[in-house]
């Protein structure tokens, strides 16, 4: 099924900006270039549900 | 072993968790607190969680085509389901190279071959210069909240104003 366009005045606009944002600081840290610290005080926390 | 037998994974410590491949990569999985990202939506923000995956070795420049890593990937999603019947799940494709939409069909492609049809999958897709951000929001089909999720994702990509040109 083709995507739902997101328009980018919408609030779906801005959690996918601050998901994405999130994304390039999570590959950051798998990459050893911040802490676990600096990851966290962004908001970012891993949770393991399985 | 068949091309569709996933790999084990292994969790270390808390929260995290690696599958390696018979090609010696290493893949680290995670899942994110998803919650303040729908803060607006009290009923289901704290059922969110956010889902990634990506090679964990930066020394990996070119990862050799793996049909298992697409088996593991969906064997872990529909282990969270079974695990958070009520979860919803926010995956987004990841195009910091512009390869989303090839990412997001090998995706579509995992799912289609292991049948995953008890799950409701709804994609967007945000322009944004070049590229397009491609989401992925997964909940089951039996989800008794699964209604107001797919009627409150179809008002979240509406602009929040009904006529942008008039605004200074």
């Amino acid at each position: 099924m083709k995507p739902v366009k997101i328009h980018p005045n919408s609030p779906m606009a801005k959690i996918v900006l601050k998901m994405w944002e999130d994304k390039q600081l999570i590959k950051a840290y798998i990459r050893g270039e911040i802490t676990k610290q600096e990851l966290e005080s962004k908001g970012i926390e891993f949770v393991n549900p399985l | 072993l068949s091309l569709l037998t996933p790999y084990n994974y292994r969790r270390v410590g808390q929260d995290e968790v690696y599958f390696s491949t018979d090609f010696q990569v290493e893949y680290r999985v995670y899942f994110t607190n998803g919650s303040t990202y729908f803060a607006a939506f009290p009923e289901i923000s704290h059922l969110v969680k956010a889902f990634g995956f990506e090679v964990n070795d930066s020394h990996v420049h070119e990862v050799p085509h793996d049909p298992r890593v697409g088996a593991t990937i969906t064997f872990i999603v529909l282990q969270f389901f079974e695990q958070n019947p009520e979860g919803v799940l926010f995956f987004i494709h990841d195009g910091a190279d512009g390869k989303e939409k090839g990412r997001k069909r090998k995706f579509d492609a995992w799912f289609k071959k292991i049948g995953a049809t008890k799950l409701y999958k709804k994609d967007a897709a945000l322009p944004f210069g070049r590229i397009s951000i491609l989401v992925s929001i997964l909940v089951r089909n039996s989800h008794p909240l699964l209604g107001k999720i797919s009627d409150g994702l179809d008002q979240l990509v509406i602009s929040v104003t009904t006529k942008p040109e008039e605004l200074d």
